[in-house]
């Protein structure tokens, strides 16, 4: 389903990109936004992109940034140093100082192009590792890699930010990290058409309208109050007959002639218990750990295409 | 030795028993049990469990005294009093007439137990009992005639008797525990066997149909230690009732509460199971003895929008017991008010928490 989302949200943007769009930042409904370095976050050395693309990649990038806290860079290159695709977007990622939170969470695209001799990596940063090793990798790279292998880079940078977006949102709503109190599904998508504001009222943890409150309000009161009348109304009688004659017997009640408990048989079920889980981290999509020369902790994934 | 044919506990199939080990095996479902709890079971099934709650009649030829008896002509309820003013109200259906009035033998009770609540005790209880009673309708407060309160010497049948009780239940204990891989469950199954004695004494029922039984078992206990062999003179000032429910009518509803009695204590005897089945149970009743006493009630009948409401109370211990009408309107009233209030308090409180 987040796919298909994705993969929609792609095509509307595709769409958009003919409409020129001034380059606003736009920020949420006035909630908490994060402050953004002045740094470069659309880095075409190898001159994949347009002009107007690669600025509105841009806008998008800082937009996701100042919504979610999580820096996002997508870098072309045509020469890799010598170094392999991880290590080279780690340290750009790592030294270039990106990464807007207290955890430099982010996710970096690097795409290598350099004739025939084609690479891609994704690395993350922060709160976003955990969600790519688990599974955003994939999700990353079941959008990404086929326009890539098209040689369609602006489309394939568009699927991967849509992605990124999907991303940063579970990892905001499944952290304890403050900043992040809107119900909102869509983040800054808030304008597209057909993305509108889900429902959610702004104030935090409603979920109810003041109609439904009241009715609420008006079912417990009814319920209480009848409960309260039909207890009155049981009081102006107390006639009952008698259950037994206890307060007649004599001698201390019962006295026990003959008492036998007699052992029949026995029989045991067993259930079998819910075995613990492996925890796979369902890393099996070519997600990694990685420790980068930095020192920092990413995970991510590649590959030649 | 004999060989007995045994059905198994569990699945009532045939079993078969093996000497190395002394156990007695089910073919059908594989339980297995030991010879010795078998012998206990086939032992306790074999008992004899059955209600046997006959009833030594009542000598009814006893000293039969000659008395003014009083007809209600509108319900035909019946008074004795030796008092002609008396009878110019019955209080059973709260007609004012005059009484038609026949001699005739009664049977002399075995006991009374006399009045020790006055008619201004009575009144009292009766106002007490109407107030802080918010759906009665005022009319019935004003309407009531209190001063028409009734001292009156109800017949009763007090039943004395031994009572033998026998009950067997079906019961498991469970047990729980796990190791890694499962989560066990032993049910234990029992055949529990109770037998007991209980005696009663003056176990009370009600001689008059006129009086419904609710009533009279309402403003119990009766403390019949306190009777005392019947006079006349007890009488004076009060109106009584000769019985006209037999012993053997008023027997079986004597027989209900003993038989509920003496099965609830056998019950409490059994401890310590998950879960206890009745399977078969009987009381058998010996030195059984009815007698025939007069109790002391205050009655009062009023009427109102059609309908007779009653209100009894014991005049030995004061118990009051009755029932009001409850105005439809007060209910609305109080039912609509109330939610008001609540709805209100709950959404000011969910405002200021939410």
């Amino acid at each position: 389903m987040k796919r298909m989302a994705a993969g929609l949200v792609a095509c509307l943007l595709l769409l958009i990109l003919h409409i020129p769009v001034a380059a606003v930042t736009m920020t949420g409904d006035g909630d908490e936004t994060y402050a953004v370095t002045d740094l470069p976050r659309v880095i075409d050395n190898a001159q994949l992109f347009s002009e107007v693309g690669a600025i509105q990649l841009e806008s998008t990038c800082v937009s996701l940034a100042e919504e979610y806290g999580c820096d996002t860079v997508i870098l072309t290159i045509d020469d890799l140093e010598g170094q392999s695709a991880q290590a080279y977007s780690e340290d750009y990622y790592d030294y270039g100082g990106y990464g807007v939170d207290e955890e430099s969470s982010g996710l970096i695209l690097l795409i290598y192009v350099n004739g025939s001799d084609r690479e891609w990596y994704v690395t993350a940063t922060g709160i976003c590792a955990d969600p790519v090793y688990d599974g955003g990798f994939d999700r990353i790279e079941s959008a990404v890699l086929p326009l890539l292998r098209e040689s369609e880079y602006e489309e394939a940078a568009w699927s991967f930010l849509a992605e990124a977006s999907i991303l940063y949102e579970e990892a905001r709503s499944t952290s304890s990290s403050n900043g992040y109190n809107d119900g909102n599904a869509g983040g800054i998508w808030h304008d597209v058409p057909g993305y509108g504001d889900s429902g959610y009222t702004p104030s935090g943890g409603a979920r109810f309208s003041t109609g439904q409150r009241f009715l609420i309000c008006l079912g417990i009161g009814a319920l209480l109050s009848l409960l309260i009348v039909l207890f009155i109304h049981s009081r102006m009688k107390n006639v009952s007959l008698k259950r037994d004659s206890d307060m007649y017997a004599v001698n201390q009640g019962l006295h026990l002639t003959d008492s036998r408990d007699i052992f029949l048989y026995s029989n045991v079920t067993k259930r079998p218990r819910p075995q613990e889980n492996q925890h796979s981290g369902g890393g099996g999509g070519g997600a990694s750990f990685h420790t980068g020369s930095s020192g920092r902790s990413h995970s991510g994934g590649g590959g030649k295409f | 030795m004999s060989v007995r044919e045994f059905k198994c506990p569990h699945c009532g199939g045939i079993m078969h028993f093996s000497p190395e080990d002394g156990k007695v095996t089910c073919e059908y479902c594989e339980s297995e049990f030991s010879a010795a709890d078998l012998e206990q079971y086939a032992a306790v099934l074999e008992e004899k469990v059955q209600d046997k709650m006959d009833w030594v009649q009542p000598d009814e030829s006893h000293t039969a005294r000659e008395s003014t008896i009083y007809t209600c002509p509108a319900c035909g309820g019946e008074i004795i009093t030796d008092d002609v003013q008396a009878a110019t109200r019955c209080p059973y259906c709260d007609t004012p007439a005059v009484m038609t009035s026949r001699v005739s033998g009664v049977f002399e009770p075995d006991m009374i137990i006399p009045f020790s609540v006055t008619k201004e005790q009575a009144q009292q209880a009766y106002r007490d009992f109407c107030r802080k009673k918010p759906l009665l309708p005022s009319l019935f407060t004003k309407q009531a005639r209190i001063e028409s309160i009734t001292g009156i010497y109800v017949p009763f049948w007090l039943f004395d008797c031994d009572s033998n009780v026998t009950a067997e239940y079906r019961a498991t204990r469970v047990t729980h525990w796990s190791d890694r891989r499962f989560d066990y469950t032993k049910t234990d199954h029992y055949h529990i066997f109770r037998r007991g004695d209980m005696q009663f004494r003056a176990v009370p029922v009600d001689g008059s149909k006129k009086l419904d039984n609710a009533y009279t078992e309402s403003i119990e206990p009766f403390d019949c230690a306190k009777a005392v062999p019947f006079q006349m003179g007890y009488l004076t000032g009060f109106l009584a009732d000769k019985y006209d429910e037999n012993a053997q009518t008023a027997q079986q509803r004597a027989n209900e509460r003993i038989r509920q009695s003496a099965l609830d204590a056998a019950r409490e005897t059994v401890h310590g199971y998950a879960t206890l089945v009745p399977e078969q149970s009987g009381v058998q009743l010996s030195n059984t003895k009815a007698s025939y006493a007069l109790l002391p009630v205050w009655l009062l009948n009023t009427k109102f929008n059609g309908k007779i409401y009653t209100f009894a109370m014991n005049g030995q211990t004061g118990r009051f017991v009755g029932e009001l009408p409850s105005s439809a309107a007060k209910g609305a009233g109080l039912f609509f008010g109330l939610t008001a209030t609540i709805t209100a308090v709950l959404y000011l409180l969910q405002l200021l928490l939410f």
